[in-house]
Parts: C-alpha cells; sequence; structure tokens
C-alpha cells in the first residue's frame, strides 16, 4: 500500500473511533453533569433509569432522536437546519490532531494547535445563522452575542497559543508534550501559570459556559440561539458543546499539563484523567457562579485577558531571547 | 401580519417605535417574569428604550369574590393572593373585620399570629432569595434556599395545615393551638438559620460575580419610590423608613424589640441587603415571641358564629414580606361585604419600573425585575 | 497608585470569593443528600401530621365505632366552593308523645358524604362548623387520578369501610 492511501485508512478508523468517542463522551459528560449538579444541591440526580440513573442519557437520547422535527413556519429552513449540523460537523475534526499518547494520534501534523483554532471557530457561525435561520427575536440576541462574546475570547487563547508556541519552538501538539517532563514540576503550567489562567477562562467563555453562558442566558433570553429548536437540532447543539468541553480539557491538558506524561507508566491514562478532572472542574463551575452581564464579559477580555497576554507573550519572549 | 399589531397594548406601545429598534415580548411565558408578567419592551441592541408592563393574565376577581361570599367564606381567597407570604393576607383580612365587629383577640393568639406571620416573612424572603439569585444565572442558591424553606414549611404545615397558601387565621384567633413540637422545632430552626444566613452571604453577597451584577444597577430615587407609593423593602433599600409594622402597629408587635432595616444606595444591592437584614429581624421577633408566649385560649370563644357587621367601612393594613398589605372593607350591615378592595404592594411597586428602566441593559432589567420581588397573584388579583 | 493597589485588592478579593463559592459547593457535594427519593421513600407519618387533605369522618367518642354526623348540612352550606353534598334520606314518621298527642317526627338518615376534592380549597370552615366534631381532615396526601369524578369521595363509605360496617 501507498503512503496516502494508508493515511486515508487511518483516517477512517480513527473517525470512527472519534465518533463514538464523542458519544460516549457526550453521555459521560451529560451524566455527570446531573449527578455533580444533584450532589452540589443536596440532590439524587437521576435515579430512576438503570443503577443510579446511570442509563438515562440512553434514554434521553433516544427521546431526542424520536421527536418530531419541527421547522417553525417563519424560519428559513435551510439556515435553521444548516445551524445544528455545521455545529456537530466541526467537532470531530478536532479530535483528529489531538495527541491522546504516542500511538494513539490520528494525524501527527505539524499544524495541530492551528487546526484545533480553526475548526473551533466554525462552532460560533453555527449558533450565529442558526439565531437568525430561527427568525426568533431571542435567538437574534443570543446570536448576536454569542459572535461578539467570540470574538472576544478567540484574542486571549491566540496570545496564549502563541506564547506557548514561542517558548517550544513547535505547533504541533505532539512535540509540545514530548518538550514537558512527567512530574508536575516539568509541565508548562509552572513556566506559564498567567498563560494557564487566561487560557481557562478564555476556554469557559468559548464553550458558553457558566459564567459566561450569555448566549443561552436562560432568564435572560429564554433559551438564547436555541430558543426555536426541539429534537434532534437541539440534542445537536447539546452534543457539540459538550464535546466541545472535552476538546478544551484536552487541549489545555495538552498545552499546559503534560498532556500523556505522568510521574510512571506515561499513557494514554494519564491523558484521561488530566482531561476528565479538567471536564469535572469546568461542570463544576456551572454550578457553583451567577452569570456575568455582557458589558463585564466583554470588559474581562478586552481590560484583563488580553493586556495580561499580551504582556505574558513580550514576557515568553524575552525570556526565550535571553536564555 | 406583525405580531405587534393583533392585540390593544402592542398595537399602542408600536406606535411611538422608531426605526432602528426592535419590540420583544418578556413574558407572559418567560423566566425571569416569575409567572404571567408580560413587558412590552423596546430594544435598542442590547438596551431597552422604553418598556410597558402589561398586567391581567392572571386575573381572578378576588374583590368580586369578596362581595359575593359571606365573610367566613374569604378566608381561602386571601391565602392565594400572595402564594410567598399568605399569612399576611389572612391577617390583614381577618384584622379589618375584627376592627369592624369589634371582636376581641386574646394574648395567646397573638403571639401565634406573630410567630406564623414571621416565620411566613422567612419562608417568603429564602423563596425571593433563591429565585433572585436564579434570575441572576447561579442555579444551586435556590436549592439551598428551599432546603432550609422545607423545613419551615414542614413547621407550619403541622399546624397550619397546609404548605403554600394558608387559611389559618380565623375571626378572633387562629384554626388550631400551637403545640410543644411546634415550638421546640421552631426553636431549632431559628438557632439554624442563624448560621446559614452566614453560609448564604459567603456564597453569595461576597461574589464577585454577584455584586458587579446588582451594585449600581436599578436606582431607585426617594422622589421615584414617593410618587408610585412603593413601601415594603422596595422603599427602605432606598431610605424611606417606613414599616407598618412600626408606623401603626398592629397585633402584639409593639412588644417586640425589633429594627427596621434601612439602606441608601437605591439600587438592587441595597433591597437586596433589606431583605437579607429582615430574615434576621424577623428570627428575633420569632425568638422573643417564642419566649413571651402566654397561656391562654387560641380563639375567642365569643365569636359570634354568624358574622354580620354593622354598616360602615373599615380599612385595616399589614406588613408583608412585600411591602403594605391593605384591606378595605364596606359592609352595607348584610351577611357578605359590599365592597371589599385589596391593595396589594406589589402593584404599587411595579408600578415604578416602567420610569426606571429607560436606558437599562436587558440583564439588568432582568436584575430589577427580580429586586422587586414580584408576585403575579397578588398583583392581579 | 493608592487606587491602584485598591484595585489590586479587589481584584484578588473577588477572585478569593470565586474559590470561596467552589469551596462551598464541594463540601455539598460530599454532604449527605437532603432529599426523599420519592417512589421508593416517603416521608414519615410524622411529617404529614397535621397535613389537610380530604375531610373524613371519625367516630365520637374517639374509641367509638360510630359517627355522629346528623345531616345538619351545616358544613355543606358554610363551604365557600360548594364541594360537599350530602345524600339525606327523609322519613318523616308519627309518634304518639307519652300525653297521647300524636307527633311528626323526622329522621334524617345520611346515605351518602360526597365531597368533590377538586373544587375543594381546604380551608377548614366545615370541620370548625361542625356541631358533633365529627369531621376532620385526614392526612394522606398521595392521591391521584385521570378524570375528575376520581376525586369526588363518598366520605360515608370510607368511614364505614374503615370500621367494618355495611
Amino acid at each position: 500500500m501507498s503512503g496516502v492511501e494508508w493515511t486515508f485508512i487511518k483516517i477512517v478508523i480513527g473517525m470512527l473511533l472519534i465518533l463514538g468517542f464523542i458519544a460516549f463522551n457526550a453521555i459521560l459528560l451529560g451524566y455527570g453533569e446531573r449527578k455533580i449538579s444533584g450532589f452540589i444541591q443536596g440532590r439524587l440526580g437521576p435515579y430512576a433509569v438503570g443503577p443510579h440513573g446511570s442509563l438515562q442519557m440512553m434514554v434521553d437520547m433516544v427521546k431526542l432522536m424520536t421527536k418530531q422535527i419541527i421547522t417553525p413556519k417563519k424560519a428559513d429552513g435551510f439556515l435553521f437546519w444548516t445551524a445544528p449540523i455545521l455545529s456537530f460537523m466541526s467537532v470531530p475534526v478536532l479530535f483528529m490532531v489531538i495527541p491522546f499518547s504516542p500511538s494513539f494520534t490520528v494525524i501527527n501534523s505539524g499544524l495541530g494547535i492551528v487546526i484545533i483554532l480553526a475548526f473551533s471557530g466554525l462552532n460560533v457561525l453555527a449558533l450565529c445563522i442558526g439565531g437568525l435561520g430561527s427568525n426568533n427575536k431571542w435567538s437574534l440576541l443570543g446570536a448576536a452575542r454569542a459572535v461578539s462574546q467570540f470574538i472576544a475570547f478567540e484574542v486571549p487563547i491566540l496570545l496564549v497559543v502563541l506564547s506557548i508556541t514561542l517558548m517550544t519552538g513547535t505547533l504541533s501538539l505532539s512535540e509540545i508534550i514530548s518538550k514537558q517532563g512527567g512530574f508536575p514540576w516539568q509541565w508548562n503550567i509552572v513556566l506559564q501559570p498567567i498563560a494557564f489562567v487566561i487560557m481557562f477562562v478564555a476556554s469557559l467563555a468559548e464553550m458558553n459556559r457558566v459564567p459566561f453562558d450569555l448566549p443561552e442566558g436562560e432568564s435572560e433570553l429564554t433559551a438564547g440561539y436555541s430558543t426555536e429548536y426541539g429534537g434532534m437540532g437541539f440534542g445537536l447543539f447539546v452534543l457539540a458543546e459538550y464535546t466541545h468541553i472535552v476538546v478544551a480539557s484536552s487541549v489545555i491538558t495538552t498545552l499546559f499539563l503534560g498532556g500523556w506524561k505522568g510521574p510512571v507508566f506515561s499513557g494514554i491514562w494519564w491523558f484521561l484523567l488530566k482531561m476528565y478532572i479538567l471536564c469535572f472542574i469546568i461542570l463544576w463551575i456551572r454550578w457553583a457562579f451567577p452569570r456575568v452581564r455582557f458589558d463585564q464579559l466583554l470588559n474581562l477580555s478586552w481590560k484583563y485577558l488580553i493586556p495580561a497576554g499580551i504582556f505574558n507573550l513580550l514576557a515568553t519572549a524575552l525570556l526565550v531571547k535571553l536564555f | 401580519m406583525e405580531f405587534w399589531k393583533e392585540d390593544f397594548y402592542s398595537l399602542k406601545f408600536a406606535e411611538k417605535k422608531r426605526d432602528d429598534t426592535i419590540i420583544i415580548n418578556i413574558g407572559p411565558q418567560h423566566p425571569a417574569t416569575h409567572g404571567v408578567l408580560r413587558v412590552l419592551a423596546e430594544l435598542y441592541g442590547e438596551y431597552i428604550v422604553r418598556s410597558e408592563c402589561v398586567l391581567g393574565y392572571l386575573h381572578r376577581m378576588q374583590e368580586k369574590m369578596g362581595e359575593i361570599k359571606t365573610y367566613p367564606q374569604f378566608y381561602p381567597n386571601t391565602g392565594r393572593l400572595d402564594y410567598g407570604h399568605a399569612l399576611a393576607w389572612n391577617w390583614a383580612y381577618v384584622g379589618a373585620i375584627e376592627k369592624l365587629v369589634g371582636i376581641e383577640v386574646p394574648e395567646k393568639a397573638e403571639y401565634i399570629r406573630v410567630i406564623t406571620t414571621e416565620l411566613n416573612r422567612i419562608a417568603s424572603h429564602l423563596l425571593w432569595w433563591g429565585v433572585y439569585i436564579l434570575d441572576l444565572g447561579a442555579f444551586t442558591p435556590v436549592m439551598y434556599a428551599f432546603e432550609d424553606r422545607e423545613i419551615l414549611l414542614d413547621i407550619l404545615q403541622r399546624i397550619t395545615g397546609s404548605r403554600l397558601t394558608y387559611a389559618y387565621f380565623r375571626f378572633g384567633g387562629v384554626f388550631q393551638d400551637i403545640d410543644s413540637k411546634f415550638i421546640e422545632d421552631t426553636k431549632k430552626f431559628c438557632k439554624r438559620m442563624h448560621s446559614r444566613l452566614n453560609l448564604y452571604h459567603e456564597f453569595v453577597t461576597e461574589n464577585i460575580i454577584f455584586k458587579k451584577r446588582v451594585e449600581d444597577v436599578g436606582i431607585f430615587t426617594k422622589d421615584t419610590i414617593t410618587k408610585y407609593g412603593a413601601t415594603g423593602p422596595v422603599a427602605r433599600g432606598s431610605g424611606i423608613k417606613y414599616d407598618v409594622r412600626k408606623a401603626e402597629p398592629y397585633g402584639v408587635y409593639d412588644r417586640f424589640k425589633f429594627k427596621i432595616p434601612v439602606e441608601d444606595k437605591c439600587d438592587c444591592l441595597a433591597r437586596y441587603m433589606v431583605r437579607m437584614k429582615e430574615l434576621e429581624q424577623s428570627l428575633s421577633i420569632v425568638e422573643q415571641a417564642i419566649e413571651g408566649l402566654p397561656e391562654g385560649d387560641f380563639k375567642n370563644k365569643k365569636t359570634p358564629k354568624m358574622i354580620k357587621p354593622p354598616a360602615g367601612e373599615v380599612y385595616f393594613s399589614v406588613e408583608s414580606a412585600r411591602g403594605k398589605v391593605g384591606i378595605y372593607i364596606v359592609s352595607d350591615g348584610g351577611m357578605n361585604p359590599y365592597r371589599v378592595k385589596l391593595r396589594s404592594p406589589t402593584y404599587s411597586n411595579l408600578s415604578l419600573l416602567d420610569e426606571v428602566s429607560k436606558g437599562m441593559m436587558l440583564a439588568d432589567y432582568v436584575a430589577t425585575l427580580g429586586s422587586l420581588d414580584l408576585v403575579i397573584p397578588e398583583i392581579d388579583k | 497608585m493608592a487606587t491602584i493597589t485598591k484595585e489590586i485588592k479587589e481584584i484578588l478579593k473577588g477572585i478569593k470569593s470565586l474559590f470561596v463559592g467552589m469551596k462551598i459547593t464541594g463540601k455539598y457535594m460530599i454532604k449527605p443528600k437532603v432529599t426523599v427519593n420519592y417512589p421508593w421513600k416517603t416521608v414519615g407519618k410524622e411529617a404529614l401530621e397535621g397535613f389537610r387533605m380530604v375531610i373524613q369522618l371519625v367516630p365520637v367518642p374517639a374509641n367509638g365505632k360510630s359517627h355522629k354526623c346528623i345531616a345538619c348540612g351545616m358544613c355543606a352550606r358554610s363551604c365557600p366552593s360548594n364541594c360537599i353534598k350530602l345524600d339525606v334520606k327523609q322519613t318523616v314518621e308519627e309518634i304518639e308523645l307519652p300525653d297521647g298527642k300524636k307527633k311528626k317526627k323526622v329522621n334524617k338518615n345520611l346515605e351518602g358524604f360526597y365531597v368533590d376534592f377538586s373544587l375543594c380549597s381546604v380551608c377548614g370552615l366545615c370541620v370548625e362548623v361542625c356541631p358533633t366534631k365529627t369531621l376532620t381532615f385526614s392526612n394522606y396526601p398521595y392521591i391521584v387520578g385521570t378524570t375528575r369524578n376520581d376525586f369526588v369521595y363518598n366520605i360515608l363509605e370510607d368511614f364505614n369501610k374503615r370500621y367494618g360496617k355495611e
């Protein structure tokens, strides 16, 4: 077999595995979110289906899939249904370049981080056209919020990634990991603490999680961009949202937490452990804080995160030059 | 046909619409309005150009029902006006009739009334606290508030028989006596609540995001308050020291030591702090009342079975969790009142919102709406 | 300079408050749960004490076996929502008084006591007004039905079932 064909087969197999991984994670995170929210609030969470409600998400998926597909009368049908599909379509690509372990990487691209930044940007396009196509004023407001929020928080993420690449001298995710050691003091988080904080906060905002869930801010915009969606349209948005949590956790793990490297037995388990701990924290944060206001959200980005990011970048450049 | 051309209010509102704005309906089905309040708002981006509240989606003709029923038969209606603080309405109604007929209330009954009403006020404020933070986007505090509120409702349910829509007070007393378990539970609750309030402050009041959301938001000046006749924590949050319990003491409120919390900031945080401090004051009133609970009857035995007040009119007002609750009754000497007028505090409190909301952000509008502590059944009556 | 230090202090305080929020929610996560897992568990009997549900007839005196309802109809008249219907069979019999005169005596026999709970607002007026104190509130809250008629209870029949009468 020639190299091109082999790559193609690898991509197809990887794609299938990734789709399974996405579905598994959506179920796990959905269940986790319900249980975590329940436990935090003194409740038990889902309990009826399966032992401790563990099959609840399966039932919900069946419910979402079997629901009637409704397009609002005045909505633009094409845009309305493109949005959830587009929102989900970009997601599998993101996993392609993530190095779960040295052997478990679908594409070992030299431009891994750029691919992730580019394709995660598609999500906001989906929210935008979904909000616009619904022909609902709440959706429109939600879409408008989504776009300006995304633009505001893309900048600090780029600055952070720039400082990491300056430090490591590569855009490949595998190489960024290989430059870090197995022990916590050898990770990038020690050298770049400010960058880590900026990355974490900005990722929260990019994923539309509380306290930055303004595009769907329930008490203000009913459900924001997803007001008119029901059934699988809504399901795809949720699937994409959960997957973005996993992707963001993976990227942070890769960039700052040493990826698949651990003190002992380096391998995929270390990656998954770090990733799921981050996911857990992200889910946890949702149930602890109120929502910020829109101008405060933008202020946070333009007034605090971006200056801090620029400062961090300059400091990194200086230090890299010096040593 | 566009939606705003379909009913009277929308039609009126759309007349002055600017070209660069959109009109949206906040409600009647909207998570932030806690019921069926409808707000027509003209939005310029995120900013509200003007807004108008449309009421009447829950109009149940409570006043008319008062006219066609005999005096005792109006009891259950008073519990259904304000589901948050139903006992205040109970008290306002029985107080008015007692004043008109001249029924004496035994001392113990007065104490029971104070205890239950204050407990109900705590429950109401807890409900508000949780739901207000829910309006601001945090899901958890409402559950913590309900954890305490459930204990309170269990205590009240033992005595009053219901958990929300009480019909407990009777002319000349209350429905049934309190027992030792009630007193014990109440004491335990008061003790627990003090530490829980600290947790609330730690968890929410000091949270930076919460603070930023409510500080300097929704300024109600003193003039606005007096112009629209707002009362309760809304007025006290703007530096007006008016509380019916102190201004026109009813029952045995003049025997207890308590402060009226007043804040001068006029913003949402001021109203929030007033309510949080009122929780402490209510707890102290309950503790004092339990301490000084006298022996005696829980109901005046000489209360006539058939209430037939002399012709005349009466006005009686009490302080509910939301402000001044007033009931005005005209009797023509018959079996049922000639006229019943209910003064609901939230109606006055809501009416100032249209003026204040100009130029607000949508999120601030939701925060301000929540800080008014609206109960729609009370507004629409 | 002073304003900058103040600002930084504010920011640090704000960040600390966020961690406090995480700490409190984290503590709750491992605390025992306060809710009752309803279909599997229910609240205890003592939690329902005093709760008002459908009215019921009780024996008077309490250790007896017969209710004292005299079918006077006071409860039905006092009810604000007209949810009580009494099925009373009136029989008139002539009895001879000791002095030889004849007098008509009206016997009221209670054949059914219907309460439409879908209309009831548990205000307690009927319980208060009952001259023989044979009406009280029951406190069994788990009632369910698919039609409105499911909530029309014949509380006399219930009483007879409970106390073993035909």
